[in-house]
């Protein structure tokens, strides 16, 4: 993909341009309670992306690893809101196929999608279901954890679809049609 | 005022969440009938992977609430709590999308107005008139009891003009459990992050924040944290069993349902992973 190309993307989605104001103060990076697991800080992701490494920025697992806690967003002196851009970034590397594959928060966030759209609502049970055709081994772990669950009836594995199903569904089709429209 | 209730999808596996706000209702004589029909919100996964669709989800919620005629829905999560009043925020600004999620939601009959106020359970409670009942009934004070209030993040952000209190330092749950008797201790892990839907795909990143909450919380000698969020709850007591601590990790309305002298097995704390017996012989 091309770099500048996507500079361009990035810099055009909703409250992208606010990047640009970032002065590298690294009280985003501070306040982060995922810093520790990003591979770059988000002050560092700011960088890298006003530098124009763009590819490298988009490779990078921080903003799937975003916990949406708005701690920068309510902190940062620039008043940039980074937790909706992160989010606008993820929502971008969807679309465009460019996410780091070995993050398992995606493959957690698509199965989410799933169910929701299948019942309406979620069930802990089935989400972990589907998670687990696309990260087994990672669900295996908790298996544990999922029978202490159980043991406290704090695990429902039936899921009733809400009532009227059939026009959520109806709803969920018009909207991907509208999403299809520019 | 005719409220709704937004239960939410994780309500019903909450360790006694659901419970006890039953239990304290009947008590109060508070009617808050459910939402009809209602979805999952999305929360920060569909957020993060479908915009237009994470507006329609939450926005399907408010307008069949709107067409019950209420002025609030209720929840008791802070991660619907917080989709709800971004969601409105965003259609409040954006005439365009406001356009096109009612677009969708027509092929359900539904038409979204922007009317409708969003709560958290925590502030319906706290409502004067809420608040003085409850303090009236208090049969079982909860004297002697420490008490470290956690609100998670999303209670009080992001900042979308609904919210009811500081952003970093809020006070609404501390006024609630120093009325019911407590005394609650100061920390500066009120409103850390407890790592959310990251605790499935990257646990032990998500366990030093647990850590940092629940050290904070055992430093000040507190007997038990005190959740408002099924998420929140979730993270703390299960990831604090896994670093091997055991301090109680309650509900706000199982202590409310406890001062007002509410039986135990009715505010379903067995479900609790860390026994709150030690807090309850406190009591």
């Amino acid at each position: 993909m091309e770099g500048k190309g996507l500079l361009k993307e990035l810099v055009g989605l909703p409250g992208g341009r606010e990047i640009l104001k970032c002065i590298q103060c690294g009280t985003c990076s501070g306040s982060c309670p995922m810093v520790e697991v990003m591979d770059y800080s988000p002050r560092a992701f700011f960088a890298l992306i006003k530098s124009g490494q763009i590819k490298e920025a988009v490779r990078a697992n921080t903003y799937w690893v975003c916990a949406s806690c708005y701690f920068c967003s309510v902190r940062c002196p620039r008043g940039i809101k980074i937790t909706d851009i992160m989010y606008a970034f993820k929502e971008l590397s969807v679309k465009k196929g460019f996410y780091p594959k070995k993050e398992p928060t995606t493959k957690l966030y698509e199965s989410f999608k799933e169910v929701i759209e299948k019942y309406g609502r979620l069930s802990e049970a089935k989400l972990m279901q589907r998670f687990a055709f696309k990260k087994p081994l990672l669900v295996l772990s908790k298996a544990r954890l999922g029978l202490k669950l159980l043991l406290k009836k704090r695990i429902k594995f039936r899921v009733k679809p809400i009532k009227n199903i059939e026009a959520f569904r109806r709803v969920i089709q018009r909207t991907k049609e509208l999403e299809s429209v520019p | 005022m005719k409220a709704v209730f937004y239960p939410g999808c994780t309500l019903e596996t909450a360790a006694g969440y659901e419970e006890s706000i039953k239990a304290v209702n009947k008590v109060l004589g508070i009617d808050l009938p459910e939402l009809d029909d209602w979805n999952c919100c999305g929360a920060t996964a569909l957020f993060s992977v479908d915009k237009l669709l994470s507006l329609v989800f939450p926005a399907r919620n408010l307008a069949k609430a709107e067409k019950e005629e209420a002025k609030w829905i209720v929840t008791p999560c802070n991660a619907c709590y917080a989709t709800l009043r971004k969601v409105k925020a965003i259609l409040r600004e954006n005439e365009a999308l406001r356009e096109k999620v009612n677009k969708a939601l027509s092929a359900e009959g539904l038409f979204y107005r922007g009317s409708i106020s969003i709560k958290h359970l925590l502030d319906f409670y706290l409502q004067s008139e809420l608040f003085e009942g409850i303090k009236e009934r208090i049969k079982k004070p909860l004297n002697g009891l420490r008490v470290a209030t956690y609100y998670g993040c999303q209670y009080t952000r992001p900042i979308t003009g609904e919210e009811t209190d500081d952003p970093e330092v809020p006070n609404n749950l501390d006024r609630l459990l120093v009325a019911l008797g407590a005394e609650v201790v100061d920390y500066s892990m009120k409103t850390y992050c407890c790592g959310a839907a990251q605790m499935v795909s990257h646990e032990k990143g998500c366990l030093k924040l647990i850590n940092r909450i629940v050290r904070g919380a055992i430093k000040e000698g507190a007997d038990v944290i005190v959740a408002i969020c099924p998420m929140c709850q979730f993270n703390v007591e299960l990831g604090e069993s896994k670093l091997g601590y055991r301090v109680p990790v309650l509900y706000f309305t199982q202590l409310i349902g406890l001062s007002l002298g509410i039986p135990k097995k009715m505010l379903g704390l067995e479900k609790l992973m860390i026994s709150s017996n030690p807090l309850l012989s406190k009591i």
